[in-house]
C-alpha cells in the first residue's frame, strides 16, 4: 500500500510541525509514505473566493502529482484541503485517476480512524493535560468527522476517539463546542472585525472553561485562534492533533 | 447604485458591545432551544429530508399545484390575484383598498410584503398601515427594516425600545421593562384593530388540495387583523404552495421548532375563505420567483419556509445583526437570495460567510446554502463584480500557488519578511490580519526544507512492513443534481407518551392553564366560580348552550364590539398532546374575532378528544369545511424585545382549558 503525502501550502510555510508529526506518525505505523514534493496548492483559496478560472489553473497544476495513479491513498493533513479535493475538485477533467484520487484522499483523522482503524498509537505517547477539541468546520460538517450539534444523529467524534489512545489525556470542549472560530480563509482578511470577534469569543470560551491546551484536525483554525489568543494575552497553546498523537506536544 | 457593504455596517454593530452581546446571546439561545426540542423527535432528520423532497416536488410541478390551489381557493370564495412583480402587487392592493374606501389597515408580519415595499407605497398613497407585530411595529416606528425574519427588532436593547416608545408613543422613558413596553404596544394597537378598515397578513403555506392558507404567529395580531375587519388581504409568495393537507403537519412540526425552539406557534391558523360579511383577497407574488425556478443552479432557494433558523446559527449574523445586510432577506438565506434580485448591488453579500456550514444543517427544508454561497461568489466574479483588490490579489496568487517551485520561493520571501521586517511594519494597520491577531511565529524551516534535510536521506532506509489493510469504502464526491422529484408519502409519525399528560405539560409550557374534571357539569360549576365570569364586572361572550354570559349575538351587530369582551367561553373540537394545542373553528367560536379579542379565554375540551401527535390531529380534520380553523396553543405571547418571553401580547392574556371526562 502506497500513501501519498500532500502538504498544504499554508502548513508548509507557517506550521510545518503539523506535517512533520503526521509524516512521522504514518512512518511509525509502518506505512510506505511518499511526500508529494511537486504538488503545490489544491485551489481552495481561489475557488473559495469565486475565482473559478484561477482555481482551475491551480487544480491542473496539482493533478499530475496527486492523481498519477501510483497512490492507494493520499493523506492531507488539513480538513479544508481534503474537503476541497474530495467535494470541490471539479475544475479538472474527471479522469479515472482523478476520481480514484478524490475517493481515496483523507485527512489524518479519517485515515487513522476509518481506514487504518488503529487501536493503539506507536510509542505510547503521553499528554497529561486537559485538552479542548476544536473540530474544524470543514472536517466537522463536510467530512463529518464528528456529529455537528445541529444534526439529530448519534454522537461520535473521531478526534476524541484517537486522542483517547493517548495516555493521561483528558478531553473536553468549549461551551459552544462547534461554533465557527471565524477563520474562514480569506474571510479573516475580508472581514477582520467579525473574524476577530469570533476568534476572541472562541478563545475566551476555552479560557472560561479552564483549558490551557486546544487541538484540532485543522491547523488553519489553530493558527487563527493561537494568534488571536496571543493578541489578547490568553495563555493557550494550540496543537495540531498529530502533534499529540505522535508524542511531539509537550 | 451603491453596493451594500455588510462588512462595514457589521463592524459598527460589533463595536456596540452591549448590543452585540445581547443579540448573540438571544439568537444562540434560540438555536440551543431548537437543538433541545429537535432532539426529542426521533424522526427529525427524516422529516427534514421529506420536507425537502416535498418542496422539490412541488417546485418542479409548481404550475400544476398553483392552478389547483387557485381553483380551490376561488371555490372557497377567496379573490385570487397574481402579481408579476412588486409594482403590480402594490397596485393590485391599492385598487382593492381604494374601491373599499380603506384608510387604515392593521397588518401582521409579512416578508413578502416587505419585499414589495408595500407599506411605504401605501403610506405614499395616503393609506395608514399599522404593523401589528411588536417587533415589526418597533421597526416601523424607528423607520428601519426588520433585522430578522421572525424577530424583527432583536438587534435592539430594551433601552432602545423604551426611548423609541417614549418618543413615538408617549410612554415613560425611564421604564424599560419589556412587559411594560409590550403593554404600551397593546394599549396603542387594540383600538386600532377596531378602527381598521382592512387587515393584512402574510402566508406560511398554501394548500393546493384544499385551497386554504395557513398563517403561523405568536402574538394574535395576525388573527385579529384577518378576522375582525370587513376586508382581509393576504400576500403569498408563489413558492409557498404545498400539495396536500397531510403534508402540513410535517412542515408545522418543523417550522416553529426550527425558528424559536418552540413546539408550536401560539396561533396556527387556517383560512378557507372570508368570514361572513367579509371580503378576502389573496395576492400570489412572483417577483423573480419564476426566474429563480428556471435556474438549474439556485432554484432550491425557493424551498425556504422563512423560519430564520439559519440566522440564529450563523456566527457572522449573530455578531453583526440583520440590519448590516441592508436587504429584505438577511443572514445566510439573504446572502444567497438577494444576489438573485440584484447581483451588482448585493455582490459583496456572499462573502459574509465563513463557510462553517451550520446553516445547511439547521435548515428544516435543506436549502443547500453553503453550496449556493460558492455559486454566488463565482457568479459575482464571472460578471466582473468582484472587488478590484480581490481581482488583483487572486490573480497574483495564481503564479505563486501553481507550482511547488514558485510556492517554495514565495514562502521563502514571506518567511524572510516575517522574520526580519520590523513588527511596526508587519503588524501595522496596513495588514488587516494584525488588527485582531499577532503574526504567526515563523518556523525555522518549512516542511519542504525539513524533508530535504532530514527525511529524504532516510527514505531509502525505511522499508514498509505489514501495513494494515484498509477496510472501509471511501465516501464518494456528492452526486449533484437529480432529474425527477417524486412526491413522497408522509408517514403518520406517532407521538409517544400519554396524550392527556402531554397536552397538559405542553400547554403549561406555553403559559396556558389546564384544569381536569370528571364531568362536563363539574367543569361548568367550577367555571361559574371564576372571577372572570362575574357578569357584573365582565362582558362574557359564550358560544355554548350550557353556559350563560352577558354578551351574545345581539351585542355583535357590529363585530367591532368584540373589543368590549373580557371573557370568552368556548369549546374545542380536539386537543394535541404533542404541543398542548386545542383545535378551534368558526363553527365552535362562531366569531373567531371574539375569542381573539377577549382578555381571558376559557376553552372546554373533552379529554377523550386529545390525540397524541400532530399527524394524527390533521388526519381527523377536514380543513376545507371550515372558514377558520386554528390550533391555539396558550395565550398570545411575544419575545420580540431582547427575547424576553411575555405572555399576553395582542390577543388573550390568559387561556384556561377545562378538561372534562378525565378519569380521576
Amino acid at each position: 500500500m502506497k500513501i501519498g503525502f500532500f502538504v498544504p501550502c499554508y502548513m508548509d510555510a507557517l506550521y510545518p510541525q503539523a506535517a512533520i508529526s503526521t509524516w512521522e506518525l504514518l512512518r511509525k505505523l509502518g506505512l510506505d509514505v511518499e511526500f508529494i514534493n511537486r504538488a503545490a496548492c489544491c485551489g481552495l483559496p481561489e475557488l473559495d473566493m469565486g475565482y473559478v478560472k484561477h482555481s482551475c489553473t491551480l487544480e491542473n497544476g496539482t493533478v499530475p502529482f496527486v492523481a498519477d495513479g501510483r497512490y492507494d491513498y493520499v493523506v492531507v493533513p488539513s480538513g479544508i484541503c481534503t474537503d476541497q479535493f474530495r467535494c470541490h475538485f471539479d475544475e479538472v477533467e474527471q479522469t479515472p485517476e482523478v476520481m480514484h484520487f478524490r475517493n481515496t484522499v483523507y485527512d489524518p483523522v479519517e485515515f487513522l480512524h476509518d481506514v487504518l482503524k488503529i487501536t493503539e498509537l506507536p510509542g505510547h505517547p503521553v499528554f497529561p493535560h486537559r485538552v479542548a477539541i476544536h473540530n474544524g468546520c470543514h472536517s466537522l460538517r463536510y467530512l463529518m468527522e464528528a456529529r455537528p450539534t445541529e444534526l439529530m444523529i448519534p454522537s461520535f467524534d473521531k478526534c476524541a476517539d484517537l486522542l483517547r489512545l493517548v495516555d493521561g489525556i483528558e478531553i473536553g470542549y468549549a461551551t459552544r463546542r462547534d461554533e465557527c472560530c471565524g477563520f474562514g480563509g480569506i474571510f479573516a482578511i475580508w472581514d477582520p472585525s467579525c473574524s476577530g470577534q469570533q476568534g476572541r469569543d472562541k478563545v475566551s470560551d476555552y479560557a472560561r472553561n479552564g483549558f490551557k491546551y486546544v487541538t484540532s484536525q485543522d491547523m488553519s483554525c489553530m493558527i487563527h485562534q493561537q494568534t488571536v489568543a496571543r493578541k489578547i494575552g490568553l495563555d493557550l497553546k494550540m496543537y495540531y492533533i498529530t502533534e499529540i498523537l505522535n508524542g511531539d506536544a509537550k | 447604485m451603491k453596493q451594500v457593504n455588510q462588512v462595514k455596517s457589521g463592524a459598527e454593530f460589533i463595536n456596540r458591545r452591549a448590543h452585540r452581546e445581547s443579540h448573540d446571546r438571544c439568537l444562540w439561545e434560540a438555536r440551543m432551544r431548537r437543538d433541545k426540542v429537535a432532539s426529542t423527535i426521533p424522526e427529525w432528520e427524516e422529516m427534514r429530508k421529506l420536507a425537502s423532497e416535498i418542496k422539490q416536488h412541488t417546485l418542479t410541478n409548481l404550475d400544476r399545484y398553483l392552478d389547483r390551489f387557485i381553483a380551490n381557493a376561488e371555490a372557497n370564495g377567496i379573490h385570487v390575484h397574481r402579481a408579476r412583480d412588486a409594482k403590480e402587487h402594490n397596485e393590485i392592493i391599492l385598487d382593492i383598498f381604494r374601491s373599499h374606501g380603506v384608510r387604515t389597515v392593521t397588518k401582521g408580519k409579512s416578508m413578502t410584503m416587505d419585499e414589495c415595499g408595500m407599506r411605504e407605497y401605501m403610506e405614499a398613497h395616503g393609506i395608514e398601515i399599522y404593523e401589528a407585530d411588536l417587533g415589526e411595529r418597533i421597526q416601523q416606528l424607528d423607520r428601519q427594516r426588520p433585522s430578522h425574519i421572525v424577530m424583527p427588532a432583536i438587534h435592539k436593547l430594551r433601552s432602545d425600545v423604551a426611548e423609541l416608545f417614549a418618543r413615538t408613543l408617549g410612554s415613560d422613558p425611564d421604564i424599560d421593562d419589556p412587559h411594560y413596553l409590550n403593554g404600551v404596544m397593546r394599549a396603542d394597537m387594540r383600538p386600532r384593530y377596531v378602527k381598521a378598515d382592512a387587515g393584512m397578513t402574510g402566508v406560511n403555506f398554501g394548500i393546493a388540495e384544499t385551497g386554504g392558507i395557513v398563517v403561523c404567529t405568536n402574538e394574535g395580531n395576525a388573527d385579529i387583523s384577518s378576522t375582525l375587519p370587513p376586508l382581509y388581504v393576504a400576500t403569498m409568495g408563489m413558492e409557498k404552495v404545498i400539495p396536500r393537507q397531510s403534508d402540513l403537519p410535517l412542515f408545522i412540526r418543523l417550522l416553529s421548532r426550527s425558528a424559536l425552539g418552540l413546539d408550536m406557534t401560539q396561533y396556527t391558523s387556517h383560512f378557507h375563505g372570508p368570514r361572513p360579511g367579509q371580503e378576502m383577497h389573496l395576492i400570489i407574488l412572483d417577483n423573480g420567483r419564476s426566474e429563480r425556478l428556471a435556474s438549474p443552479d439556485y432554484w432550491q432557494v425557493l424551498k425556504c419556509i422563512r423560519c430564520g433558523a439559519c440566522m440564529n446559527t450563523c456566527p457572522v449574523f449573530r455578531r453583526t445583526s440583520g440590519i448590516s445586510y441592508d436587504a429584505t432577506y438577511m443572514g445566510p438565506i439573504g446572502i444567497v437570495l438577494e444576489p438573485s434580485y440584484d447581483l451588482y448591488k448585493y455582490a459583496r453579500l456572499p462573502y459574509s460567510c465563513t463557510h462553517c456550514g451550520s446553516c445547511g444543517n439547521v435548515c428544516p427544508v435543506k436549502v443547500p446554502i453553503p453550496e449556493l454561497v460558492f455559486y454566488w461568489r463565482s457568479e459575482v466574479v464571472k460578471h466582473g463584480y468582484g472587488q478590484p483588490s480581490h481581482n488583483i490579489e487572486q490573480a497574483m496568487a495564481v503564479p505563486m500557488l501553481k507550482s511547488s517551485t514558485n510556492l517554495a520561493m514565495a514562502e521563502k520571501v514571506g518567511l524572510w519578511a516575517l522574520r526580519n521586517m520590523p513588527k511596526a511594519l508587519t503588524e501595522s494597520r496596513l495588514n488587516p490580519w494584525a488588527i485582531d491577531h499577532t503574526n504567526p511565529e515563523p518556523p525555522k524551516e518549512t516542511f519542504r526544507q525539513y524533508y530535504a534535510r532530514v527525511i529524504a536521506p532516510q527514505t531509502q532506509a525505511a522499508a514498509a512492513t505489514s501495513a494494515p489493510t484498509p477496510q472501509e469504502a471511501a465516501p464518494t464526491p456528492q452526486a449533484i443534481g437529480a432529474s425527477s422529484f417524486p412526491l413522497p408519502d408522509v408517514p403518520m409519525y406517532p407521538w409517544p407518551g400519554d396524550p392527556l399528560a402531554g397536552f397538559i405539560s405542553h400547554l403549561e409550557g406555553f403559559d396556558g392553564k389546564a384544569v381536569k374534571f370528571a364531568t362536563r357539569a363539574e367543569a361548568l360549576r367550577w367555571l361559574a366560580t371564576q372571577p372572570e365570569m362575574a357578569p357584573s364586572q365582565n362582558a362574557v361572550y359564550y358560544t355554548l348552550d350550557d353556559v350563560t354570559g352577558n354578551f351574545g349575538e345581539k351585542d355583535l351587530t357590529d363585530l367591532r364590539n368584540a373589543e368590549k369582551i373580557n371573557t370568552c367561553v368556548t369549546e374545542a373540537e380536539m386537543g394535541v398532546g404533542e404541543m398542548g394545542s386545542v383545535w378551534v373553528t368558526d363553527r365552535t367560536l362562531r366569531h373567531p374575532a371574539c375569542a381573539l379579542m377577549s382578555r381571558h379565554l376559557f376553552v372546554l375540551l373533552d379529554a377523550s378528544k386529545i390525540v397524541g401527535g400532530l399527524h394524527q390531529a390533521y388526519a381527523r380534520l377536514s380543513l376545507r369545511n371550515q372558514q377558520y380553523g386554528s390550533f391555539f396553543t396558550g395565550p398570545s405571547a411575544t419575545a420580540d424585545i431582547e427575547a424576553v418571553h411575555i405572555t399576553g401580547a395582542q390577543g388573550p392574556l390568559s387561556m384556561t382549558v377545562l378538561l372534562y371526562n378525565c378519569k380521576q
